[in-house]
């Protein structure tokens, strides 16, 4: 299905009507954040327009969506070790994969980073195999990207309010809060040796992929679904193009690249990451 | 909440901001020492009498300058030898954020300390961020006194309804969301256009009514000011994401990349930017200490 496009009007007229319903703020930079969120409500609806969406909403007609809508707008996924499964996939089967084809250097892109929480918890991964003595000689260059700057500068402070801390790092995990964070008041700061390792830069996944050299890994996690299949064609076109043949694209547990034509292929067995096969 | 009948409307809000009668008026003063200042010739001891009308105001304003930072030696002993020390343009600055908060302590959040101290770190993080940005002295001046008052809404939300305000406070920190998201859904207006309704009441500067107005707003603020309020926008989340902020209010968790890509702000300044965002606010802890 194609993603129903935004106009800026359009999007003026939602973020009245969003401000006036619930509060929130909507700015012009935010057709991205909007699209992403409520294109799959749009959809749901069967509305060829976000005009057509709105008008069904405000009338009554779709007044159910009203809760959703704000759901969809102010529920933040974000967190450590997100679909801690799939890091295990990615602990037991993909990190071994990686090192025997490229060797001990390997470069890792988390190419919608959000407010940092993906590429650091590499990061974390990687420090806390170090402490177990594996992966010995082991390096893994990461870098991270996103396209909204406000996310981006929480990721690159590296600060994170309690309840955003403490997401995805209960239970087991609850060590790491403690190894890898500092306390500063009702803060959390990742200490300055996991900051370090993780090169940020603001990008938008449409344009050319913004590092030179290949990357082994890259991490494209719940980002894609909010794509139609020709944007989700053309991102993959750019990554594949930067990726080695055997890199390995790191997808969300839900989501699958059937039906669009990229040189990817599933690894066979680790549901949610993908190989390039040239 | 909305549904709730003691919780006033838009309307409601607006007419009680305009008709409110028992918060007091601005203090007169920031007026006359700005003024004096603005002459050709100004005085210290002229601006010290101003001062010193106000016999807290006065009491205050020597305390501030007894701070190491202005007097390493031995405090002044005179309000006019205070003003020598802290200097002409610096007193101004003091002044604003001594009356206000002399004036307005007893009146919005209960934490009045820490309501005033991230308005002064927002102002000084504004006026910082503006000189970082080669911007204009009258810029970095205004985002120093729209950053102090940017919050007056709150103040005067507080005062008129202290229960409905406590419970937005505490329903933005239980869902993590910013309370002024949380009060326009509750009252169909947020504290920064209060704020701005209530400057301009006050007779202040038309940019210093539109950016107190449209600090969670910046795209919206009229063309001419607008990147005053994208400065204090700026400056709002950081001085909040590094802690300068009451104990009930939500870190920012967004700022509009409209506003940081009009000022040319990059990655690369983050670093320098949360330094002095410290510095900012240890400034302002100490000032109200």
């Amino acid at each position: 299905m194609k993603r129903v496009p935004l106009s800026r009007g359009e999007l003026r007229e939602l973020a009245v009507w969003v401000e006036q319903a619930c509060g929130i703020a909507i700015g012009p930079d935010k057709g991205y954040l909007v699209q992403s969120r409520l294109g799959p409500l749009v959809e749901e609806a069967g509305c060829r327009s976000y005009h057509e969406f709105l008008q069904q909403v405000a009338s009554g007609r779709l007044a159910s969506m009203r809760d959703r809508i704000v759901d969809a707008l102010t529920t933040n996924e974000t967190s450590w070790f997100r679909e801690p499964d799939s890091w295990l996939r990615f602990e037991k089967h993909v990190l071994p994969l990686l090192r025997e084809r490229f060797g001990p250097r390997l470069r890792a892109w988390s190419a919608a980073c959000s407010s940092g929480q993906e590429p650091y918890s590499l990061v974390m991964l990687m420090a806390e195999r170090s402490r177990r003595g594996l992966d010995e000689g082991l390096r893994v260059e990461v870098l991270a990207s996103d396209l909204s700057p406000s996310a981006l500068f929480v990721a690159r402070s590296g600060r994170y309010a309690e309840f955003a801390a403490r997401r995805g790092l209960s239970g087991r995990r609850e060590a790491i809060l403690h190894r890898y964070f500092e306390r500063e008041g009702r803060f959390f700061v990742i200490r300055p040796e996991v900051r370090g390792r993780v090169r940020f830069k603001m990008h938008n996944l449409l344009d050319p992929v913004p590092w030179v050299g290949r990357l082994h890994l890259v991490m494209l996690r719940n980002v894609m679904i909010y794509f139609s299949p020709a944007v989700k064609e053309a991102v993959l076109r750019r990554l594949t193009g930067s990726m080695p043949a055997g890199a390995i694209l790191w997808l969300g547990g839900s989501e699958t690249l059937f039906g669009l034509s990229a040189p990817l292929a599933p690894l066979p067995g680790v549901r949610g990451f993908y190989e390039v096969k040239r | 909440m909305t549904n709730r009948p003691e919780v006033p409307d838009r309307a409601a809000v607006l007419a009680a901001v305009d008709a409110v009668d028992n918060l007091p008026p601005f203090p007169e003063v920031v007026a006359e020492v700005r003024d004096e200042l603005g002459r050709p010739d100004p005085e210290p001891a002229r601006v010290a009498a101003l001062i010193e009308e106000d016999a807290a105001l006065a009491a205050r304003f020597l305390a501030v300058a007894s701070a190491p930072r202005y007097s390493p030696t031995a405090p002044p002993r005179t309000v006019r030898q205070a003003v020598v020390r802290v200097g002409l343009a610096e007193t101004a600055r003091v002044i604003l954020a001594v009356a206000v908060y002399e004036r307005f302590r007893r009146f919005g959040p209960p934490d009045a300390r820490a309501f005033w101290e991230h308005g002064m770190a927002v102002g000084l993080l504004g006026a910082t961020l503006a000189r970082m940005a080669d911007a204009s002295p009258e810029v970095a001046e205004l985002a120093y006194t729209a950053g102090l008052l940017h919050d007056l809404g709150e103040l005067a939300l507080y005062h008129l309804y202290p229960e409905v305000s406590a419970a937005i406070a505490a329903r933005s920190h239980k869902t993590g969301r910013p309370n002024h998201e949380v009060e326009r859904a509750a009252l169909g207006v947020e504290h920064g256009e209060v704020g701005g309704r209530l400057a301009s009441r006050w007779g202040l500067p038309a940019d210093l009514v539109a950016v107190v107005a449209f600090h969670h707003r910046p795209w919206a603020a009229p063309v001419d000011h607008r990147r005053a309020a994208q400065l204090v926008h700026i400056a709002d989340f950081v001085a909040k994401h590094v802690g300068y902020v009451r104990a009930e209010d939500v870190p920012g968790e967004d700022f509009d990349g409209g506003a940081w890509a009009a000022w040319g702000f990059s990655l690369d300044d983050v670093d320098a930017i949360l330094e002095r965002a410290r510095a900012s606010g240890k400034e302002a802890a100490a000032f109200f200490a």
